[in-house]
C-alpha cells in the first residue's frame, strides 16, 4: 500500500518534559499498564491492574459484565478526564512515557489510540467529512492530500467501492455495518499507533462482524490492538492475548492459547468454561 | 502550539461571555430589588391609590395586584380549557406525527410567534364587535389568547413524550380513546400544571396585551365589565409620572412583579424535578 | 360495549378536534380580521406609497411606515447581533467545560431570567442605560444624544433574548450525545475543537430555530423597547438617534386616534404587517431547518 503522510509533530508531550521511565515492562509494549485504580466517587471500579499490551497484535478484555472492562479501556486514553467524580492513579505508559504524568498533550496523546465504540459514531458531516476530520484538525488544508488520505483510508477498511461515489452525502444514511467501518477509517486517518475497540462490534450483525474482525487481522500487522469484547467466541476467533477481568480486578493474562486452553487461575477456568458471566 | 493557543483564547471567551451575562443579569435583579424594597410598605401592597393615579400621592398598588390575580386566574382557566384537549387532540387523536398533527404543531409554533401587540389590537376589535368596554373581561380573552398557544406547546412537548406501549396497553383492555386520555392526563398531571405555571407567567408579566384591553382603574374591579388595573401597566403608567411618590409605587410594582415570577419558575423547577422522580 | 361509553367517547374526540380547529380558524380570523380593518388605508393609498415612504403626517393624511419598518429591523438585528455570539459561547461553556454542579446553580437563575417580564427589563434599562449612553457613551461618538435610542434599544432587547437563548441552548447541548464528543476526543481534538467542529454543528438545526424564536420575540416586543427607543418617526441613522418600531407605533396611538378612521385602518395595517412578516418569516425558516435537518443528519 502506498504510503501517503502527512507531517507532524508524533510527541506526546510538551516542551521538554518527559516522565520517569517505568517499571519493568515486556519488550516493544505498545502499552505497559502498572498498578491502575480508578474509583469514581470514591467507590473502586478498577483495582491495581496490571498487564502489558504486546505490540502489533490483539490483545482482547474478557469477564463478565460490570467487571470494568469498557472502564479499563477508557483510561487508557484519558477518557475520564471529563467525568466528575473520577479519580485515576497508577501509570500507564506509551513509548516509556507515563500518559498521566503532569504536562501531557491529551489531545495529541489520544491521536495516537484510535477509538472504536459500541456503537457507530458518525459526527454530522459527510462521510468525506469524517474521515478528514482527523487530518484536518492537524493542519492537513490541501483537497488534493485530504482526498488522498480519504481514499486510503477508505480503501483500507473495504468502503471505497461501497461509498466512493457518495462521499458528501451525509454519514448517517449509511448501513450500521458501514458506519462502523467509516468510524475505523476515521481513526486510522491519524494514524494511530494503537486501536481501542469497546465492544466494537455489538451493534452489528454477523456478516458485519465479521468484516469489522477480518478488517482488525488485517491491520495487526501495523498496530496494536486492545479489544473489549462481550463475546468468548470473538475472542477465541482473533485474539493473541487475553486479559480476564473480575469484579475490577485483573485475574489472568496472557497468550490466548495458554488463556483459553489451559489458564491458571480457577475463576477464569470457570468463565472461560462458561459456568460464569 | 497554535491549536492550543486557540483553545486558550476561546476558553477566555467563554469565560468573558458567563462573567459578562451574570453580571449584567445580576445588576437588573439588584436595581429592581434595591429601588422597589426601598419603597415597599405593608400600605403599598395594600392600599389603594389616591388622588388621581398619575399625580396623587397617597396610597399603594392594591388594585393592580388585585386585578393582575384575577385576570391570570380567569384568563389562565379560560385557555387551559382549549390547550388541554387541543395539545391531547394532537398526540392521542391525531395520527401520531402524521401530517394533520404536523401542521398543527407548525401553527402552534407561528401563533406562539405572534407578538403580543397583535393580540391586544385583535382583542381589542374582538371587544368592539362583541360591544365590551375595556374591563377585566376584555383584558381575560386578550390574554387568554396570548398564552393559549404557550400552554399547548407546554402539553405538547410532555405528551409526546408518553410512550405508544402505554396508550396500547390501556386500548388492548378494552377502553375507549375516551378512557385512555384519562389514564393520559393522569400521567402528565406534573407536565400540565408546569405548563400552567409557565403560562401564567408569561400572561401576568406582558403589558402590550393589557393595554387597550383592560383599561386602567384606581379601584379593584368587581364585575367582569368593570376596568381593570394590572401590574405592568401600573409600573408603565407611574414610571412615568414627575410624582416621586407614584414613580415609588412603579419600584414597588416592578418587585412585586419579579418576585411572583421567581415563585413561579421555581415552582415549575421543583416540579419537573419531583416528577422526574 | 355500551352505548353511553361509546356516545362519551365520540363527542370528547369530536368536542377535542374542534377546539384544534378553532386554534386553526383563530390564525385565520386574525388574518382576515386585521386585513379587513386595514382596506381602509389601503383603498385610499397605494401600498407601494405606504410601505415605500417615510413621511408619517397622519393629520395630513400622510402614512409612509418605511421608517417604522426600518427601526423594527434595525432593533431587531442589533439585539440579536449583540445577544448572539455571547451566549452561544456562555452556553458552550457551561455544556462543555463547566462541571455539573455549576451547571446546575446557572440553570434556575437563566430560567428566571427569562421570565422575568419585559417591563421590568425597560424599567432598568430607564434607569440605568438611557443615563449611562447619554452622558457616557454619547458625548464620545457624537455631539449630543437623549439617551432614548436605537442603541438602548437594542441591549434591552439584547439582554432580554439572552436568558431565552441560553434556556434553549442548555437543553439543545445537553441532548447531544457523548459519544459524539469522546469521537472527536478521540481523534486528537481539543475541547473547543470538538465543541465547534461537532457540537454546534450537530445542534445547528436547534441553534437555527432558536435563534427564529428569539427574532420573532424582539421582532414584536412592545413595552420594554418602547420605554427606551425614544419613539421619534425618523428612519434609523445613527445608534444615538431614537427610532419607532412598528409595535410602540401601534401602542402608543392606539385607542387614542379613534376619531381620524384613516389612523386607526393604519395602525391595524402595521398590526397586519407585524402578522404577515412573522408568518412569513415561520415559513421560511420552516423550510430552512428541514432542509438543514437532512444535510446534517
Amino acid at each position: 500500500m502506498e504510503n501517503i503522510l502527512f507531517e507532524m509533530n508524533t510527541s506526546v508531550f510538551v516542551d521538554n518534559y518527559k516522565a520517569t521511565a517505568p517499571v519493568s515492562c515486556i519488550e516493544n509494549a505498545a502499552l505497559c499498564i502498572r498498578g491502575l485504580n480508578v474509583a469514581i466517587q470514591g467507590k473502586p471500579i478498577l483495582k491495581d491492574v496490571s498487564f502489558d499490551v504486546p505490540p502489533k497484535s490483539i490483545t482482547c478484555i474478557i469477564g463478565p459484565s460490570g467487571c470494568g472492562k469498557t472502564t479499563l479501556l477508557r483510561s487508557l486514553n484519558r477518557m475520564h478526564d471529563y467525568t466528575a467524580g473520577m479519580k485515576v492513579t497508577g501509570q500507564v505508559t506509551i513509548d516509556g512515557n507515563d500518559i498521566y504524568a503532569p504536562g501531557v498533550d491529551v489531545a495529541a496523546l489520544r491521536r495516537r489510540m484510535g477509538l472504536l465504540a459500541q456503537r457507530p459514531t458518525v459526527l454530522p458531516m459527510s462521510v468525506f467529512g469524517n474521515v478528514a476530520y482527523g487530518p484536518k484538525l492537524y493542519g492537513v488544508k490541501r483537497g488534493e492530500l485530504l482526498r488522498a488520505i480519504v481514499e486510503r483510508n477508505l480503501k483500507a477498511v473495504g468502503l471505497w467501492e461501497e461509498v466512493h461515489d457518495r462521499l458528501h452525502s451525509p454519514a448517517g444514511i449509511l448501513s450500521v455495518g458501514q458506519q462502523q467501518r467509516l468510524c475505523l477509517a476515521r481513526a486510522l486517518a491519524v494514524q494511530p499507533a494503537i486501536i481501542l475497540g469497546d465492544e466494537a462490534t455489538s451493534a452489528l450483525d454477523p456478516l458485519a462482524t465479521r468484516t469489522i474482525e477480518e478488517l482488525l487481522l488485517r491491520l495487526k500487522q501495523q498496530l496494536s490492538i486492545v479489544l473489549v469484547t462481550h463475546t468468548l467466541r470473538q475472542a477465541r476467533r482473533i485474539a493473541d492475548h487475553v486479559v480476564f477481568m473480575y469484579m475490577g480486578e485483573m485475574v489472568e493474562s496472557g497468550s490466548a492459547q495458554q488463556v483459553f486452553s489451559n489458564p491458571v487461575h480457577d475463576l477464569t477456568r470457570e468463565f472461560v468454561g462458561g459456568s460464569i458471566g | 502550539m497554535n491549536r492550543r493557543f486557540t483553545e486558550f483564547i476561546m476558553k477566555g471567551l467563554m469565560l468573558l461571555s458567563v462573567a459578562t451575562i451574570m453580571m449584567v443579569l445580576l445588576y437588573i435583579l439588584y436595581i429592581v430589588a434595591s429601588k422597589g424594597l426601598r419603597s415597599l410598605s405593608w400600605e403599598m401592597v395594600t392600599s389603594l391609590p389616591t388622588g388621581g393615579y398619575y399625580l396623587g400621592k397617597e396610597g399603594g398598588i392594591a388594585n393592580a395586584i388585585a386585578g393582575s390575580l384575577m385576570m391570570i386566574v380567569a384568563a389562565t382557566a379560560l385557555s387551559l380549557i382549549i390547550s388541554l384537549p387541543t395539545a391531547l387532540c394532537i398526540n392521542f387523536v391525531m395520527r401520531r406525527n402524521g401530517r394533520l398533527a404536523r401542521s398543527s404543531r407548525f401553527m402552534f409554533d407561528v401563533l406562539f410567534g405572534i407578538p403580543s401587540i397583535v393580540y391586544g389590537a385583535f382583542g381589542f376589535l374582538l371587544m368592539m364587535w362583541l360591544g365590551v368596554q375595556a374591563s377585566l373581561l376584555g383584558g381575560t380573552i386578550a390574554v387568554a389568547l396570548l398564552i393559549m398557544p404557550i400552554m399547548v406547546r407546554a402539553i405538547d412537548e410532555v405528551a409526546v413524550l408518553v410512550p405508544s406501549d402505554l396508550t396500547e396497553a390501556v386500548f388492548s383492555l378494552g377502553a375507549t380513546r375516551y378512557e385512555m386520555l384519562k389514564v393520559v392526563v393522569r400521567q402528565l398531571r406534573p407536565g400540565i400544571v408546569s405548563a400552567t405555571l409557565l403560562a401564567v407567567g408569561r400572561g401576568i408579566g406582558d403589558a402590550a396585551t393589557v393595554l387597550f384591553t383592560a383599561g386602567y382603574t384606581d379601584s379593584i374591579p368587581v364585575t367582569p365589565n368593570d376596568p381593570a388595573a394590572t401590574l405592568p401597566l401600573a409600573i408603565f403608567f407611574q414610571l412615568s409620572s414627575p410624582v416621586e411618590e407614584v414613580q415609588n409605587r412603579a419600584y414597588a410594582a416592578a418587585l412585586i412583579l419579579t418576585a411572583m415570577i421567581l415563585v413561579i419558575s421555581f415552582g415549575v423547577r421543583a416540579l419537573v424535578k419531583y416528577s422526574r422522580k | 360495549m355500551k352505548l353511553s361509553r361509546r356516545i362519551k367517547d365520540l363527542t370528547a374526540t369530536r368536542l377535542m378536534m374542534l377546539t384544534t380547529m378553532s386554534a386553526f380558524a383563530l390564525m385565520i380570523i386574525i388574518g382576515v380580521v386585521l386585513a379587513v380593518k386595514s382596506e381602509q388605508i389601503l383603498s385610499g393609498h397605494s401600498l407601494w406609497s405606504l410601505l415605500g415612504s417615510s413621511v408619517w403626517k397622519p393629520m395630513k393624511g400622510e402614512f409612509g411606515f418605511l421608517a417604522f419598518i426600518a427601526g423594527t429591523l434595525a432593533v431587531t438585528a442589533l439585539a440579536i447581533v449583540l445577544a448572539l455570539p455571547p451566549a452561544l459561547m456562555a452556553s458552550i461553556w457551561l455544556s462543555e467545560y463547566a462541571n455539573s454542579r455549576i451547571r446546575s446553580l446557572f440553570a434556575p437563575v437563566i430560567d428566571l431570567l427569562a421570565g422575568i417580564p419585559p417591563v421590568v427589563y425597560g424599567v432598568w434599562g430607564t434607569l440605568t442605560l438611557v443615563p449611562l449612553i447619554s452622558e457616557t457613551l454619547a458625548p464620545c461618538f457624537v455631539d449630543f444624544s437623549t439617551g432614548y435610542s436605537l442603541l438602548a434599544g437594542g441591549i434591552v432587547l439584547a439582554i432580554m433574548v439572552i436568558p431565552l437563548m441560553m434556556g434553549l441552548f442548555g437543553e439543545l447541548f445537553a441532548s447531544i450525545p457523548r459519544d459524539l464528543r469522546e469521537a472527536s476526543l478521540a481523534l486528537g481534538a481539543t475541547r473547543w475543537e470538538t465543541a465547534r467542529r461537532v457540537v454546534v454543528r450537530k445542534a445547528l438545526p436547534g441553534i437555527v430555530a432558536t435563534v427564529v424564536l428569539a427574532i420573532s420575540r424582539a421582532f414584536g416586543e412592545t413595552i420594554a423597547v418602547m420605554m427606551v427607543c425614544g419613539n421619534v418617526a425618523d428612519m434609523p441613522g445613527s445608534l444615538f438617534n431614537p427610532v419607532y418600531p412598528l409595535p410602540a407605533l401601534i401602542a402608543n396611538n392606539y385607542g387614542e386616534m379613534m376619531s381620524l378612521p384613516d389612523y386607526e385602518s393604519a395602525l391595524m395595517l402595521a398590526a397586519l404587517i407585524l402578522f404577515v412578516i412573522i408568518i412569513a418569516f415561520n415559513v421560511i425558516s420552516h423550510a430552512i431547518l428541514h432542509r438543514l435537518k437532512q444535510r446534517i443528519a
